[in-house]
């Protein structure tokens, strides 16, 4: 009995001292407690201004201009109203704002890609001299951002009739991401196994209908993420849509939010539910796409 | 083949069959892309020989008069105007802080994912927030967390922790939009670095760890080495989009941070009456200034 | 796009009876920037034939291949299919298909739509479509597999999806890029058969890359023996093993290789044996020979044919591989390999050894065989 005792304890001791070693050699315990205070740390400073914008936007006005102001509403200080002002339409035009952003992302997206799908194929799998020029281009195109260039493409949409015109800004978003999607997709066509594509020459097909038939059908992934990327560069577009469109019935989401801010005083609640409305179609492309999307990500941002 | 291609080049038979393959080919991968580099360039060589042109100018407001040629009056205009200067030493100085800062906060938080753990993919995804969400949404966020009367920040930072005094207005201050620019930035900087971090093998760390480097060391001959480049190379990107920065300070404080991205547009478009030939005058001292700086830092400092 | 003329021109009557087209290339050459792959040769493939271009990696027999077509340009010569010179045709022009090392099937089509992409450029409509693809499934034996995506299959039935698509559409030549690579050795030796087989049955002329030798030599009617961008030798197999022209042919075929013996004032080892003596009847400018290692027999086996006398050796290293032996012996530290079944003893033991007269190949001191 008392033996019996003296085994157990000395297996129970050794394996304590076993599982204790291991932990030293992962890592001591003042390590890893640092390491995931340091994590929340970082979480916490990326994720609080959203937790903010969000919770501005469920509250009432008294709740937000109070003496002492709260980290957290009650539940009784929720409230729908910044979003029925919103939607209202009584005061702005928010529902314009936000369609009008959606038709020109979507045009522009997709107009960009079509000419992109077919030079990026071309600098990436066709060989001709000159090649390596367009493909440096693309990089030269990083250092010329919007506020560089935007007087003389002004003067040029003025010459063209193109300010105040929805026609103005789908050019000019359309352009702007030709080269994201010749980068983009250059790099995906350049991964696809050259032998898939001979296979369709020597099934008796010319290079364009391979293009047409097996290259692009096979890239619809990547086309669909650089697709979406692109259509997030136009709904994110400030500077050009500001200086371009004129009439409040034109505006997109970015100069129609600004407009809120500056036409009234303290709307804070509308301006944050605003955000939350412009913000949630980009949070939901990016948790389908995500894995596509860090590529484009890399690529950086349009102005 | 040397009269074919004689008779492609006037535009005779495109398609001869006598073209060799590779004649084909040629033209094929010209044809596809013509579109994108007349695209682009339009929108992007034209433009920079036309704003060339337009400094030198008066743009008249009323677009049925053309430019009216002035020599080198704006340059001139420019030497002695005290806000370009303001707005040259602010944009210096945001450019050279939050770029440090972007890429060293991105470099720590890169290090912190070294290893998986679980949940590194949530984890990552909250990370990049910033950096994904739409600029009108975060810049108005920050704005009102810094509202100097009802803002959240300015209510812990001064009346519960009394940092500073009240009634000083902390937002529209240059080193706030270089924290803004920062915070906004730095999952851009992650990004491009993690990869390279997660590529760093194990065993070099552990070899060290043998022969005794302590933690410091570890990091100074075995991370930072292998970080070189990328590290280089985010600092280079971030340098060139945060010299040509516009719209994040421009939406998030104003003009009350002047800086040369919005010195441009309030001259070209946001004074009455505008000057967008002085607007333009700018642009092109900010292509030379960013081209000087690129090239001295891929010569000197990368070595190239 | 112009449509694939089909068969119009000048099929002949080739090998076997069947109908064929001729393939010829005439000095033809490819230079990759400054090295150079292929070097200026000229080679005919019969109609009907089935040719293979064998040879070590990076010998120019892949681009040889791709030459063919079309999926390289030629630097110089000319290449013809029938009479027609296709040396500047596209190669989708050619009327050629072609297997390749990856399969490369296309993974965003059912097998059904990989079989049925050729046939969208031929006149086959509708039923008739559908019936050419039941037709060949049944025939590889992939009629289940008609509804499946590529990546649910494996590899040795992707491999009869890619001949499948090679051969619906009934091209004027078939090429294959090491086809069997990707198998596993024992599905290898099958379907190396099944594919003889099938080409035997359609009768079109087929050119076939490989490095495995053991496969060219049982698939083909003739083979090519490339080295460094040139054809060292054309043959049958049993040509080019037998009577090989030269040293490298000599030593690339085989497994063990032939055993190469230095020849000294008309003897060897060291002149410690004379030819003469033994009853080799090798000319005077002979430098080396070659003995391969199934010619040379233990004494006291089979003496059917003409042998030579003895020659001692030490046993070394012996290796049953169940029907036979295989033995590596030793004589004045040179090693000489022999594949025989009688063979006895443990290493350090003395061995008599005949070799095969009639199979002994002489090369000259450039390594030509005399």
């Amino acid at each position: 009995m008392f033996t019996k005792i003296i085994t157990k304890t000395s297996q129970a001791v050794s394996s304590m001292s076993r599982r204790l070693r291991r932990q030293s050699i992962e890592a001591p315990l003042w390590e890893r407690v640092g390491f995931f205070l340091t994590l929340g740390l970082v979480g916490f400073v990326s994720v609080f201004p959203f937790y903010w914008m969000g919770v501005t936007s469920f509250v009432d006005e008294a709740w937000l201009y109070q003496r002492t102001p709260q980290l957290v509403p009650a539940v009784s200080d929720l409230s729908l109203t910044n979003y029925q002002t919103l939607f209202g339409a009584e005061t702005v035009p928010f529902v314009q704002y936000f369609l009008n952003s959606l038709f020109i992302g979507t045009v522009s997206a997709a107009l960009g890609l079509a000419f992109a799908i077919f030079g990026a194929y071309s600098f990436a799998r066709l060989e001709y001299p000159g090649r390596w020029i367009f493909s440096r281009g693309v990089l030269v195109n990083y250092m010329f951002a919007g506020i560089l260039l935007v007087i003389p493409i002004f003067q040029i949409l003025v010459t063209l009739g193109l300010v105040n015109n929805r026609l103005g800004i789908i050019v000019t978003h359309f352009i702007f991401v030709i080269p994201l999607g010749l980068y983009l997709l250059g790099n995906y066509f350049r991964s696809i196994p050259k032998e898939i594509e001979e296979a369709g020459l020597m099934d008796g097909y010319s290079r364009i209908e391979v293009i047409a038939r097996i290259t692009i059908p096979m890239s619809k992934p990547a086309i669909v993420a650089t697709y979406m990327y692109a259509f997030l560069l136009s709904w994110n577009e400030y500077l050009y849509a500001s200086v371009i469109l004129r009439d409040q019935g034109l505006y997109t989401l970015p100069i129609g939010i600004e407009q809120l801010q500056y036409a009234f005083e303290n709307v804070w609640g509308d301006v944050m539910a605003a955000s939350v409305v412009t913000t949630i179609p980009v949070l939901i492309i990016f948790l389908y796409l995500q894995k596509y999307l860090v590529e484009g990500l890399s690529f950086g941002n349009m102005d | 083949m040397s009269t074919s291609f004689r008779d492609w080049i006037a535009g005779r038979s495109v398609f001869d069959r006598d073209m060799t393959i590779k004649q084909k080919e040629m033209l094929l991968g010209y044809v596809l892309i013509l579109p994108s580099v007349l695209l682009v360039g339009a929108s992007l060589v034209y433009p920079v020989a036309y704003n060339i042109y337009l400094s030198f100018t008066e743009i008249p407001v009323d677009p049925t008069q053309s430019p009216e040629w002035v020599g080198l009056a704006n340059y001139q205009a420019l030497v002695s105007d005290p806000e370009f200067w303001e707005a040259v030493q602010n944009t210096l100085i945001f450019t050279f802080f939050s770029d440090v800062g972007a890429t060293a906060l991105g470099l720590g938080v890169a290090l912190l994912f070294r290893n998986k753990f679980r949940g590194d993919g949530i984890m990552r995804g909250l990370v990049l927030l910033p950096y994904i969400a739409p600029l009108i949404a975060i810049a108005f966020t920050w704005r009102w967390l810094l509202q100097p009367t009802y803002g959240i920040v300015p209510h812990l930072l001064q009346d519960v922790l009394e940092l500073y005094p009240s009634g000083t207005n902390i937002r529209e201050t240059l080193g706030m939009v270089i924290l803004f620019d920062t915070w906004r930035y730095f999952p851009f900087a992650f990004l491009l670095i993690l990869a390279r971090v997660r590529s760093i093998p194990n065993e070099l760390y552990e070899a060290a760890k043998i022969d005794g480097a302590g933690r410091v060391a570890r990091f100074k001959d075995i991370t930072l080495p292998e970080l070189k480049f990328v590290l280089a190379a985010v600092f280079l990107l971030r340098w060139i989009w945060n010299f040509n920065v516009f719209s994040d300070v421009w939406l998030f404080v104003g003009n009350n941070v002047p800086i040369l991205g919005t010195f441009v547009y309030v001259r070209g478009f946001n004074t009455i009456p505008p000057n967008q030939g002085y607007a333009a005058a700018v642009a092109n001292l900010m292509v030379i200034g960013l081209f000087v700086m690129v090239i001295g830092y891929v010569k000197y400092f990368l070595d190239w | 796009m112009s449509q694939i003329d089909t068969h119009t021109d000048d099929g002949e009557s080739g090998i076997d009876g069947s109908t064929g087209y001729r393939i010829t290339l005439e000095s033809v050459t490819k230079h990759f920037e400054d090295t150079v792959a292929v070097d200026g040769i000229s080679l005919e493939v019969q109609p009907g034939e089935l040719l293979v271009l064998l040879g070590p990696s990076g010998c120019g027999k892949t681009t040889t291949l791709r030459m063919i077509a079309g999926l390289e340009t030629v630097t110089g010569g000319q290449i013809r299919i029938g009479s027609e010179d296709v040396t500047e045709t596209l190669p989708q022009n050619r009327d050629v298909s072609m297997v390749f090392q990856s399969y490369a099937l296309y993974p965003h089509k059912t097998v059904r739509g990989n079989l049925a992409f050729p046939l969208g450029k031929t006149d086959l409509e509708g039923d008739a479509k559908q019936q050419k693809i039941e037709e060949v499934a049944e025939m590889l034996e992939i009629t289940e597999l008609l509804e499946k995506d590529p990546d649910q299959l494996s590899g040795g039935q992707r491999q009869r999806v890619a001949v499948g698509r090679t051969i619906i559409r009934e091209p004027r030549v078939f090429l294959l890029d090491e086809p069997l690579s990707n198998l596993d050795a024992k599905l290898r030796v099958q379907t190396r058969a099944e594919l003889h087989s099938l080409q035997r049955h359609l009768g079109t002329t087929t050119v076939y890359v490989t490095h495995d030798q053991e496969e060219a030599l049982s698939i083909a009617d003739r083979v090519v023996i490339m080295n460094n961008g040139e054809i060292e030798q054309v043959g049958t197999p049993k040509e080019v093993y037998k009577q090989p022209i030269n040293e490298f042919v000599a030593t690339f075929l085989g497994d063990p290789a032939i055993n190469l013996i230095d020849v000294t004032d008309g003897g060897l080892f060291n002149g410690e044996v004379l030819m003469t003596e033994i009853g080799i009847d090798a000319p005077p400018e002979t430098a080396r020979i070659g003995v391969r290692p199934e010619d040379a027999i233990v004494k006291g086996g089979s003496t059917e044919g003409r042998f030579t006398d003895p020659v001692t050796f030490e046993l070394d290293v012996i290796e049953p591989l169940g029907h036979t032996y295989e033995a590596t012996l030793k004589r004045n530290d040179r090693l000489f390999s022999i594949q025989s079944p009688n063979l006895t003893g443990a290493p350090g033991d003395s061995v008599q050894v005949q070799f095969d007269v009639d199979q002994i190949v002489a090369f000259d001191s450039a390594g030509r065989r005399l």
